[in-house]
């Protein structure tokens, strides 16, 4: 089920959150987070039923698993642990990948149908894992367990949390009870994501794939259509997974349960560091965590460090998906990483004082960063090397200035998108932080301003986006991090 | 302790006073929306809208005057077949995406108010008879049909376990959500539909139906049956046609079936199986009902085309051939 349809605005999540909080409202948080449990499996399966006994394996496995390890820290058993969730994620996600490159050998086709939202729960899944041996999870029960894994707004497509984060948010005092405040930012939270989605994704994303489909085909593509699809995609994907993450905060916070920050602004970012620290923030973190400081992180010597840099970079691309374009992404960043600290030591080592900077060199690190990001995105969103190499090549001006494919108005849209991208505050931003200071949010984010208030002009505006965003479904379009 | 449980409560009524608010908001817009987009369709709707609303005014009303001719199918004969040109009095009644479901209609309401025309012009494309392809965007969104009719099209299908009109009924959907008149809304603004529907509606009442969709002189571009791999007639649409030729005949019309021509590019693309099968429908329709099969499979010039499947500067040539035809079917030779 898609946040972006009628039956989930309309039906499942009315229904959910009244009999949440008519169950909480009993004080009976426990009844109220196992019905969270049935909603949220009923959600995952009416995609396709026929992966839900992966979900409650996957469930069931770890918890044991998880009370195992809590009960006797044996490095085997995590290791058997962390095997069994990347063999299910090997198998569903890249057999078909393994099998397509392996076709020198005497074997036949593979198709295997991704179950939605496997290389996230793969993912907390090991996090739990790693943690419990670690001794960092908090205490837990079979239900609290479920409920913290399935919990539907971020099932699908995260935020990638952590045990610690959300199972004590279920001693509150509070929980399970309706809170208008809660409630009221919350729906504020989402229907911002909504807008961001249906009316700035999906809108721009159209044009994005018109000229991707072009470059795809051989075709020669001019500099404008070049930079106008490259600029397209930027913006769709950061109002497609951005408005998504917004969305999932919003649901949680509207049933009282607060998830990690996802997204900060990430076409803001002076460098390429800057910019993992704000895009995809829940990802970052767990790759910096579990994988890149495990490996040895800066604590080895330079070589080490890139080298660490790079593999984890190449990790993050091949879990976003099964094709050597993702690995190219993964790597092109992986690079600029490397570069970025490499430029960073160069100064140091020169005197420099990296705390000191100009507007200008603000401006114009702000500028290349972009660049390297939008050309980094070709690759992720071209099918093929062959159509991201001839985005390329348009952007560079070798096939001629003009030439229209479509109106100006679909030249102009990008453009001005991204222009929101650098200058408007985001969400967390407008609408404000999470009141409840014993809350981690990730990456020490605090939102430096608070626009949103509870007025009535605000309800007008929220109400009217709502509307528009509602009378925008046309079409359900699934958010692009869904087939990750 | 008291002063911020005081700020809480207070808080929390500006809270529920904004939700409150935002509820009101989007109610509100929507009930100004959903007046709008079912009171001001000529405002909205594309230029197809005052086609079918002046049909649907034509059978509606009431007259003593016996028609010599109507003809009823879909956009291919509206552009291909000018009234104003016959000396009989003539009537085109033939609509975009139409098919023998609306057809049928057509008449049987035309019949309450009119006597009964002498003779009875079918002409549907090929692919009009295998699939639907407006039912929803136009039928329903134009509120062509009485719910009572559109029942009994939605319950013959699902007898007739017929998927032209897919799984589940879309009919609320064009009544409720304002979502299926968006994207209306927003081309309205663009293209001053206002005005447009104005023109074709008044186009329309002194051509006496008939309707120019393409003005280009000529074109290549592949009509639908040359996407098409075979030709298979739907259940529901079949049984429309002839729940409309037993209609006609009980009547004591006159039954003609006249395939308007394909341009010569569609020609080249048409499958030998399709064009068999097709012409066997035809001597179905013809041996079975006794209809009058002027007309099969034809093909004409590219140049005679406004686009890839309406007549223009053909359309005249047309028409007289059709008038021909229908009017002496004896001295009638087949175009291709």
């Amino acid at each position: 089920m898609l946040f972006n349809s009628l039956e989930f605005l309309f039906l499942f999540l009315p229904v959910t959150a009244a009999v949440f909080f008519l169950i909480g409202g009993f004080g009976r948080p426990r009844f109220a987070i196992a019905w969270l449990v049935v909603a949220s499996v009923f959600f995952y399966g009416y995609w396709n039923a026929s992966y839900v006994p992966l979900l409650l394996f996957s469930v069931v496995f770890n918890y044991f698993l998880g009370e195992a390890l809590q009960a006797e820290k044996k490095k085997w058993m995590l290791t058997g642990g962390i095997l069994v969730n990347l063999g299910l994620l090997g198998y569903f996600k890249y057999a078909t990948f393994i099998v397509e490159n392996l076709r020198f050998l005497p074997i036949g086709d593979l198709h295997v149908i991704l179950p939605i939202g496997i290389s996230f729960l793969t993912f907390e899944q090991i996090a739990y894992l790693v943690d419990t041996y670690r001794g960092q999870t908090p205490p837990r029960d079979f239900v609290r367990y479920c409920w913290f894994i399935t919990l539907f707004p971020r099932l699908i497509a995260g935020p990638i949390v952590r045990a610690r984060e959300i199972l004590p948010q279920f001693g509150r005092r509070s929980f399970g009870c309706f809170n208008t405040t809660w409630f009221a930012t919350g729906l504020t939270i989402f229907v911002i994501g909504l807008f961001k989605k249906v009316i700035c994704a999906d809108h721009v994303g159209s044009y994005a794939t018109h000229v991707f489909r072009i470059a795809e085909s051989g075709t020669a593509i001019t500099f404008y259509e070049a930079w106008g699809g490259a600029l397209a995609f930027t913006c769709q994907i950061y109002f497609d997974f951005s408005g998504y993450s917004d969305m999932a905060i919003g649901i949680a916070r509207m049933f009282g349960i607060v998830l990690p920050l996802n997204f900060n602004s990430p076409y803001k970012a002076c460098s390429i560091i800057e910019f993992w620290r704000r895009w995809h923030m829940s990802l970052s973190r767990f790759l910096r965590d579990y994988l890149y400081i495990p490996l040895g992180g800066d604590r080895k010597g330079t070589v080490r460090r890139y080298l660490n840099l790079m593999i984890t970079m190449l990790v993050a691309g091949l879990w976003h998906g099964a094709g050597w374009t993702f690995v190219a992404w993964g790597a092109l960043h992986g690079l600029y990483l490397c570069i970025n600290h490499a430029w960073r030591a160069v100064r140091v080592s020169l005197g420099h004082d990296l705390s000191r900077t100009t507007w200008w060199g603000r401006g114009s690190a702000k500028i290349v960063t972009l660049g390297a990001v939008i050309v980094a995105w070709l690759f992720f969103r071209a099918p093929s090397f062959s159509g991201a190499l001839n985005m390329l090549t348009g952007m560079a001006g070798m096939n001629g200035l003009g030439g229209t494919s479509t109106s100006l108005l679909g030249y102009l849209i990008a453009p001005f998108l991204l222009l929101v991208c650098l200058i408007a505050p985001n969400t967390q931003e407008l609408v404000g932080p999470v009141e409840d200071e014993s809350l981690e949010q990730s990456g020490g984010v605090r939102p430096p301003q608070f626009l949103w208030q509870p007025n009535l002009s605000w309800s007008i505006v929220i109400g009217l986006m709502f509307f528009l965003a509602i009378v925008s479904l046309t079409e359900e379009n699934e958010f692009i991090y869904f087939r990750f | 302790m008291e002063v911020t449980a005081l700020n809480r409560t207070s808080e929390s009524q500006e809270h529920g006073l904004y939700l409150v608010g935002l509820l009101q908001c989007v109610v509100f817009a929507y009930l100004i929306m959903m007046l709008f987009v079912h009171t001001q369709k000529m405002v909205i709707l594309e230029r197809d809208y005052p086609m079918w609303l002046n049909a649907k005014r034509v059978v509606s009303s009431a007259s003593t005057s016996r028609q010599d001719l109507i003809v009823i199918g879909d956009s291919r004969a509206k552009a291909g077949y000018i009234p104003n040109l016959a000396e009989k009095k003539t009537l085109n009644l033939a609509l975009t995406g139409q098919s023998p479901i609306e057809g049928y209609y057509l008449l049987l309401n035309y019949l309450k108010g009119h006597p009964a025309p002498e003779k009875l012009l079918l002409s549907y494309a090929p692919y009009h008879l295998t699939m639907v392809d407006v039912f929803w965007e136009m039928t329903v969104k134009y509120d062509f049909l009485t719910y009572d009719d559109y029942t009994e099209v939605w319950e013959a299908s699902r007898r007739l376990e017929d998927k032209t009109l897919g799984e589940k009924s879309l009919r609320w959907q064009y009544f409720f959500l304002p979502s299926k008149y968006w994207g209306s809304v927003r081309h309205a603004v663009k293209e001053r539909r206002w005005k447009t529907n104005d023109e074709t509606y008044r186009t329309v009442v002194s051509s006496n139906g008939h309707f120019y969709y393409g003005k280009k002189s000529g074109s290549i571009d592949l009509n639908e049956e040359a996407e098409l791999k075979k030709f298979a007639a739907s259940r529901l649409l079949d049984s429309y046609l002839s729940m409309l030729i037993d209609l006609a005949q009980s009547n004591g019309i006159e039954v003609f079936w006249y395939t308007m021509p394909f341009n010569d590019e569609s020609c080249k693309n048409l499958p030998e199986s399709f064009i068999r099968d097709y012409d066997a429908y035809l001597s179905a329709l013809e041996s079975n009902k006794g209809v009058k099969v002027i007309q099969k499979i034809s093909c004409l010039p590219n140049t005679l085309f406004g686009d890839k499947s309406h007549l223009y500067l053909g359309a005249s040539a047309n028409t007289q051939a059709i008038l021909k035809a229908v009017f002496d079917v004896s001295a009638i030779r087949p175009l291709s």
